[in-house]
């Protein structure tokens, strides 16, 4: 039984690492910046979860801590493009909304 | 006898979320409009982490990590659909022509 | 809140010894008033009628066998016909009254896979659905009977 779970943790985490590349060449891809975020906040569960793998192969169990902390960051940088970009697209009407009236 | 059992369910858990996690990224290279992949996304968000968190709290057994892990877990899903919300609304308001996209109905 | 905060602390903190539990209370104390006064929250979101929890109890639990169902949904699309969906937004208004059960709604919406609440506006929600099937009885799924439900019976101040 030991050994089976050993084997298993191991074989998970190869997996979740191999996924995590492969979401990072979606972000590479991304047509629209919007599908880097998503890209982006999928690494970061993915993430969690193969810090939550590593805790229990290693027993090492500071690593639950990090994931905590990761998971507070990941949603903090959706947070903080989001008000970047609406921040962003706010002025953009504003200026075109000028630009407008001024041509009129 | 117990210890097995909750090792083998754990085990089990844990098996079927990496399985959604994998169609969780393959729904991110299949789709081909970004409120499509977002979906795929969520269910690695939602139905993923419930899976794999509960296994690994079931391999923890009755400890302090495991505490900390349904922590973890509770979070998640209070942020996850606040996150999603945030990108899908940044994405309905920047792009050009929604409508070309998807049909928008009104009820 | 007071509670919440001080087994957070023991959590966090990793053991029940006499120094974490001093520091905890004097801690937990200090944000429940900085909740209260700053950010203006109630401590009697958390208790209230034994009716009203047992429905929160209720609605949990049905939030997680609605989610699982959803996402198995998804999942076959993923593997079936990633390509022949007809994604579609919806507006519908919502009977719902108070701003949190507004928002229990959209997040519960949001959580299932296959919807996302994209909008909020006086009333009405703007939904995105993956597929067509999956918009039809948005506007009266369950959850918001429920939460009209708890809403008739909530505590007023």
């Amino acid at each position: 039984m030991e050994t089976v779970t050993t084997w298993i943790l191991n074989i998970g985490a190869v997996v979740l690492a191999l996924l995590i590349l492969a979401t990072l060449v979606r972000a590479v891809l991304g047509p629209r910046f919007t599908d880097r975020i998503v890209a982006v906040n999928v690494i970061g569960t993915l993430v969690i979860a193969e810090l939550m793998v590593l805790s229990v192969r290693l027993r090492a169990d500071y690593l639950v801590d990090i994931a905590l902390v990761f998971a507070l960051l990941s949603f903090l940088s959706v947070v903080v493009a989001f008000q970047l970009v609406m921040s962003r697209q706010k002025n953009k009407r504003r200026e075109e909304k000028q630009e407008g009236t001024a041509h009129d | 006898m117990i210890e097995h059992l909750a090792t083998g369910a754990g085990l089990a858990f844990f098996l079927f979320g990496l399985f959604v996690f994998f169609s969780a990224v393959l729904g991110l290279f299949r789709f081909d409009y970004v409120l499509n992949r977002m979906h795929a996304a969520a269910v690695g968000d939602s139905l993923g982490i419930f899976c794999v968190l509960i296994g690994l709290m079931l391999l923890h057994g009755w400890s302090l990590s495991a505490a900390k892990t349904l922590l973890i877990f509770v979070f998640l899903w209070l942020t996850s659909p606040v996150a999603s919300h945030l990108v899908a609304e940044m994405e309905v308001a920047t792009v050009p022509d929604i409508h070309k996209e998807c049909e928008v109905e009104e009820r | 809140m007071f509670l919440l905060f001080f087994l957070l602390w023991l959590l966090l903190s990793g053991g029940v010894s006499l120094h974490a539990c001093l520091w905890g209370l004097a801690v937990s104390a200090l944000l429940t008033w900085f909740c209260r006064r700053v950010l203006g929250y109630d401590w009697r979101i958390f208790c209230g009628h034994p009716a009203r929890i047992w429905a929160l109890i209720r609605y949990f639990a049905h939030l997680v066998a609605e989610m699982l169902k959803a996402g198995l949904m998804v999942m076959k699309i993923i593997y079936v016909h990633p390509k022949k969906i007809t994604p579609k937004l919806v507006w519908f208004r919502t009977p719902l009254q108070t701003d949190r059960h507004k928002a229990m709604l959209s997040d519960s919406i949001t959580l299932t896979a296959g919807t996302i609440t994209v909008r909020s506006q006086d009333g009405r929600l703007l939904v995105h659905a993956l597929d067509a099937p999956l918009a039809e009885g948005i506007e009266d799924t369950a959850f918001q009977q429920q939460l009209e439900k708890m809403e008739g019976t909530q505590w007023r101040r």
